[in-house]
């Protein structure tokens, strides 16, 4: 395809663009919409995620051991904890080691008090893959003879996997109905451009225009609402995003700064959102002219 | 070259268009198809296009095999014919000029042969005078000229028209048929569905008869009685 042919396809769109401007602005409207919500709620889990360092202490599973136990149990449950599908991370730490530990912690005083090096048990820290499963796991090593006593900090657990999962729930929920919305929508205006340039396709299918060529025209007007959607619901996000981002930066020393969060990036967030609702919109737009050409321009 | 071969036409309403219809069109051919309305000639010529396909039987246009051809072969086989409509559709916001570059445009014809090939096809058809007309400032029967332009534009063997002078008054007609006739002089087989007598005795051309689907008269030299 030359340039020149290229050229007049995009003009062909635009013009049918202008033909149904009522339905094209609704149609860039929905986009706007969904990429908003999605965009919002989106940042919101990045920085949730990003943040997630500073709560992993607290999402910490120990598992203490009995002072009986001996090198060779040891060893069988730390290849079981090791095996086990819902544990991302085994770390053991010795009797020494938690009373180096504590002994740090308390300036040197233990033995003063007369504490010895066996007075702490062992144990093991496990992290988990997913939030949700604590209480499982928890309830299948607490059976385990060896095992003195599993701690968890249930709070945090609770805390981190509602709020996340409800983030996630809320935002796919919303983020796929207005999706669905959208695209129903643009394949509404593109069926009226269809139905104002019925003749066109008509001659165009028996002057004998490839089936692509036939569709091309339509597909480009719905990846274009798609991307003037997104242009417009980056500018909006990326504002939005930019004030959060300076209150950030200039609450150090108050109450934001001290409670130890942080927020993401500011160039590499804005420039990942950019570039995924450019992708989200075109895709949504040319999904929605799919749909509304899917049968009536076969050659 | 159209090879119709017990063929039969049944709409999705059950409809039943043509009956078993065997004919024949060779290359060069001038052939009218008329009939009461209702006949199934529209039919027909849908099934010359390839717009409706036949419930049984074969049909064979410029070797294209209606029944078998590939999705992808459609096109290259509508090239091989023009088509012409009752209700002329010219795109209203191009001028007459550009409705027959359009053709042309749309399978691909570069830009230099575009500017020869336009002027040279209005000429054939007599309006060279009116190229820069839009058509609501032609008459019916010059847009139906700038529409026969177009339909011959990427040189077809066949061309097939529904009712070319449905809509314009005798006079009119007897022109546009004089110029179909004249394509068909140049070489191009010419089918003509219609129920315009005047132009039928006029030309003095092979005459198909269709009646509730089927061929009750065929004659080399036929008139519309
Ligand atoms: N798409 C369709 N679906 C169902 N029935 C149809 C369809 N098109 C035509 N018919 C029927 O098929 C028969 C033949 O119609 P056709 O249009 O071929 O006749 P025609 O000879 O062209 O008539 P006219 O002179 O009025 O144009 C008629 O009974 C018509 O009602
Ligand atoms: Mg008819």
């Amino acid at each position: 395809m030359s340039i020149a042919n290229g050229a007049r396809i995009v003009k062909e769109s635009f013009t049918n663009m202008s033909r149904n401007r009522v339905l094209t602005v609704t149609s860039i409207f929905t986009v706007f919409i969904t990429l908003l919500i999605i965009g919002i709620f989106g940042l919101f889990l990045l920085n949730i995620s990003y943040n997630a360092t500073a709560l992993d202490e607290l999402l910490d599973v120990k598992i203490f051991l009995v002072p009986e136990a001996d090198v060779y149990t040891i060893n069988d449950l730390n290849e079981t904890l090791n095996r086990d599908e819902k544990i991302n991370k085994v770390e053991y730490i010795s009797q020494e080691q938690a009373y180096e530990a504590t002994k740090e912690l308390f300036d040197d005083d233990m033995e003063s008090l007369g504490l010895g090096a066996d007075f702490l048990p062992a144990s093991f820290v496990i992290t988990l893959k997913d939030y949700d499963q604590v209480d499982y796991v928890v309830d299948i090593y607490r059976q385990y003879p060896s095992v003195y006593k599993v701690t968890y900090h249930k709070e945090s657990f609770d805390f981190t996997s509602n709020y996340s999962k409800w983030i996630k729930n809320i935002s796919g929920v919303l983020g796929g109905i207005l999706a669905i919305l959208a695209v129903l929508l643009i394949s509404n205006t593109i069926r009226l451009t269809l139905y104002s340039r019925k003749d066109e396709v008509i001659i165009m299918k028996f002057i004998g225009a490839t089936e692509g060529r036939i569709k091309i025209p339509f597909i480009i007007e719905g990846g274009l609402i798609g991307f003037f959607g997104a242009i417009i619901s980056f500018i909006v996000t990326g504002f939005v995003y930019v004030r959060v981002y300076n209150m950030f930066m200039n609450s150090s020393g108050d109450e934001l700064f001290l409670t130890g969060l942080k927020i993401a990036p500011l160039q590499e967030t804005l420039l990942m959102v950019f570039v995924g609702f450019i992708v989200l919109g075109v895709t949504l737009g040319v999904a929605g002219s799919l749909f509304a050409i899917r049968k009536h321009l076969r050659v | 070259m159209i090879i119709f071969k017990d063929v039969t036409k049944v709409y999705k309403n059950g409809t039943e268009a043509i009956k078993n219809i065997s004919i024949a069109i060779p290359k060069g051919q001038f052939t009218f198809i008329i009939g009461p309305s209702g006949s199934g000639k529209s039919t027909l010529v849908k099934m010359i296009m390839r717009e409706e396909v036949p419930t049984y039987g074969e049909v064979f246009i410029n070797g294209y095999d209606m029944l078998g051809i590939k999705r992808h072969q459609i096109p290259t086989f509508r090239r091989s014919i023009g088509v012409v409509f009752q209700d002329i559709k010219l795109l209203p916001n191009k001028t007459a000029f550009e409705n027959v570059e359009f053709a042309l445009q749309i399978t691909g014809v570069n830009r230099r042969d575009i500017n020869k090939l336009v002027p040279h096809l209005l000429k054939i058809v007599g309006l060279s005078q009116r190229a820069n007309a839009y058509p609501d400032e032609l008459s019916g029967g010059e847009q139906q000229r700038v529409a026969l332009a177009r339909a011959i534009a990427n040189g077809p063997d066949l061309l097939v028209a529904d009712e070319p002078t449905g809509n314009l008054d005798p006079r009119t007609s007897i022109g546009i048929i004089e110029l179909l006739g004249r394509i068909n002089k140049m070489g191009t087989t010419v089918v003509v569905a219609t129920h315009d007598s005047t132009i039928v005795n006029r030309m003095k051309k092979r005459v198909i008869v269709l009646d509730e689907g089927q061929v009750v008269d065929d004659q080399m030299k036929g008139q519309y009685i």
